[in-house]
């Protein structure tokens, strides 16, 4: 039976996602200081009225709202849930008053893009944008790897039960540390360790391919943001393409592969736990993944005659397969070359691979590489079944940060969202072909934009219909949440009218 | 009468030479979407210089838009060196016409696409862009701030 939510738990809700948009205004600091600096006035106003729009809408459903009570596992959820939708409109505020975009959807497509690290743009006049204006677009990634909880958890709300919650409704179910907001400052101190190094090592290898320092800086600041947070935005139209060089892609691709890999893990390793890196099942599962990827996509590559030589199927092949297992989405080919180029075989091994994705409790999307794991070992168990005596009795454990046994209830929730993916990925594809594309480029598509890839074989475009645009953006929101806090969503708002008490 | 006809078919083989070895002109999504035609065929491309001039060694990298892509172009610095404003967001890059020879996907680049310049003309130097500042966009910051300072005393008194 369904009861409807008291006056209370809007409150509850309302107040907690107050605050989440007032931390979010904060954030937007950084680019009006950055078009401060520019001399990038227009572009420093826009931001100054996005960021107090923030405030005033965050301060409003805070004194609306106020309560001193805390969140239960319902709240939590719908919070988390309804905060990435305030993000995304909130977000979307620069982007449109930026004038570089059609339409106030458009700045909402690329708002949500970025903050759910997908990379797909709609953006017109990508290489004439303003250097805040990039500077907000891969910050958004930068936190929306994090998490707008986690934003939350690290500066503005209290470690209580009810932020866990919240922690869990924005589908981060592993606590690396024992408190939740540990866990959350964790993973700012483990980004912005990282951010330091990676930017550094993009900006003098930037430098050294032949552009100015501060822009090299930039660059590499940029493209560390993007690329960590596997989101795949890039400050010029052509992808990493722009910099046509090896050892630029070499480095996105080693911060790639560290973007993937679960903040537990992470966390192992700065805890000089090597062994982890061979015993995780997610580890295991993302190398196999990868290689026999990689080796479907080559063979079709390979078929087609499309590269001259094996260092050209590397940096084309390997890098667009690795760039879509990790959930990132940058590109060293053109769109269109996915589908004149690629081919049913290699076109089918990067949608495969970006299905998959990359690890749980990261910033990757996808079914995640940990699900596949214990779905490969859940489905061994039980041909281990079938083939062993009646009275015999099978268990299985997977090592995954310490050892877990698979019960059946543990295997039943990985097939579900297993399963809610795939219906994801269908039904886009399915918006797709009603609205004229072809079903492989639109199963691409689809993949792509739940998966939060951002690799495109050309159907994302300002000219895209608007229909297809808000089915992209429902996707990108589903695939990052992974489904739990909107199905809670949802039944919030079915209790609300429909339920009893 | 001989020698005229002989200097006829001379003249109009040299015109089916050149038009057989002219550059095509072509835009950017017409070069990718038929790029396995124009592999290995020189080219005529149009465009805005962007982003930056990247010199390696005695060669340069720079990146020209037409609108719908930006096509890697390699050529030698000296050629490069002509190229006085690349786009950005304060400034309209130099319009640049180039011949050259198209890769589909390049032996020497690992397999960019790319065209190797022959040539590079300046169609139209770059200049600067203005980013005016709108009154209403100052009225609508005022207003938010004044909305948040409101707020903000409003919030001090009901927690009191």
């Amino acid at each position: 039976m369904l009861l409807r939510p008291r006056l209370d738990d809007f409150k509850v809700i309302g107040f907690h996602i107050g605050r989440l948009i007032v931390a979010l205004g904060l954030v937007m600091i950084i680019p009006l200081i950055t078009g401060i600096l520019f001399l990038e006035y227009a572009m420093a106003l826009n931001f100054g009225i996005a960021l107090f729009a923030g405030l005033a809408i965050g301060l409003v459903l805070q004194i609306i709202c106020s309560t001193r009570k805390d969140l239960n596992w319902m709240h939590g959820l719908v919070v988390a849930a309804t905060a990435w939708l305030a993000a995304m409109f909130i977000g979307a505020i620069p982007l449109y008053l930026s004038g570089q975009f059609g339409s106030f959807l458009d700045a909402c497509f690329d708002s949500m893009s970025g903050f759910a690290t997908t990379g797909l743009s709609i953006l017109q006049g990508k290489d004439h944008i303003s250097i805040s204006l990039n500077m907000w677009r891969h910050l958004m990634m930068f936190l929306g790897g994090q998490g707008i909880v986690v934003i939350g958890l690290t500066f503005l709300i209290k470690g209580t039960a009810g932020a866990y919650r919240m922690y869990v409704g924005e589908a981060r179910e592993e606590k690396v540390l024992p408190n939740v907001i540990q866990t959350a400052r964790f993973i700012w101190l483990i980004s912005i360790v990282y951010l330091v190094i990676g930017t550094f090592m993009l900006t003098v290898v930037a430098f050294f391919e032949g552009i100015p320092l501060l822009e090299s800086f930039l660059n590499g600041l940029w493209i560390f943001m993007a690329a960590f947070d596997t989101g795949g935005f890039t400050p010029y139209s052509q992808s990493i393409l722009y910099y046509h060089s090896f050892p630029f892609e070499l480095v996105t691709m080693a911060l790639m592969i560290l973007g993937t890999l679960n903040f537990g893990l992470h966390y192992a390793l700065w805890d000089r736990k090597w062994k982890e890196l061979r015993t995780n099942i997610e580890t295991k599962t993302l190398l196999f993944s990868v290689l026999i990827i990689f080796t479907l996509t080559a063979i079709g590559l390979t078929r087609m005659d499309t590269y001259p030589n094996w260092l050209a199927l590397f940096r084309k092949g390997f890098y667009q397969i690795l760039s879509a297992h990790s959930g990132t989405g940058y590109m060293t080919i053109y769109a269109q070359q996915f589908v004149f180029e690629w081919k049913t075989i290699a076109m089918f091994g990067a949608m495969l691979a970006m299905a998959i994705g990359g690890s749980a409790c990261s910033t990757a999307g996808g079914i995640k590489v940990l699900r596949v794991g214990i779905f490969i070992k859940a489905l061994f168990q039980d041909v281990k079944r079938v083939m062993s005596p009646g009275t015999a009795v099978i268990s299985a454990k997977f090592h995954h940060i310490k050892d877990i046994i698979m019960t059946e209830k543990f295997v039943r929730t990985t097939l579900l969202i297993i399963l809610a993916y795939l219906i994801t990925y269908f039904l886009g594809t399915v918006a797709g072909i009603i609205y004229g594309y072809p079903l492989e480029q639109a199963a691409f598509e689809s993949v792509s934009a739940a998966a939060n890839v951002g690799l495109s074989c050309g159907i994302t475009s300002p000219a895209m219909p608007a229909g297809l645009k808000v089915v992209f953006i429902l996707q990108m929101w589903l695939g990052r949440l992974e489904f739990m806090s909107i199905f809670a969503l949802i039944g919030f708002f079915i209790a609300t009218f429909r339920g009893k008490g | 009468m001989l020698k005229k006809i002989i200097i006829l078919v001379f003249a109009l083989c040299t015109l089916l030479a050149v038009a057989a070895f002219a550059a095509t002109t072509v835009d950017s999504s017409y070069l990718i979407d038929n790029e396995q035609i124009l592999d290995g065929k020189t080219v005529e491309f149009n465009g805005e210089v962007i982003g930056n001039v990247m010199k390696r060694g005695k060669y340069a990298w720079v990146n020209v838009s037409d609108r719908y892509n930006a096509i890697g172009i390699f050529m030698p610095n000296e050629m490069a060196d002509k190229i006085k404003q690349a786009g950005s967001y304060n400034f309209k890059g130099d319009t640049v016409t180039v011949i050259g020879v198209f890769h589909r996907a390049c032996k020497q680049h690992g397999g960019d696409l790319d065209i190797h310049a022959d040539s590079l003309e300046i169609v139209a130097p770059g200049h600067q862009t203005v980013h005016p500042i709108k009154a209403t966009r100052v009225i609508l910051l005022f207003f938010t701030m004044a909305a948040v300072i409101v707020l903000v005393v409003l919030r001090i008194v009901f927690r009191r």
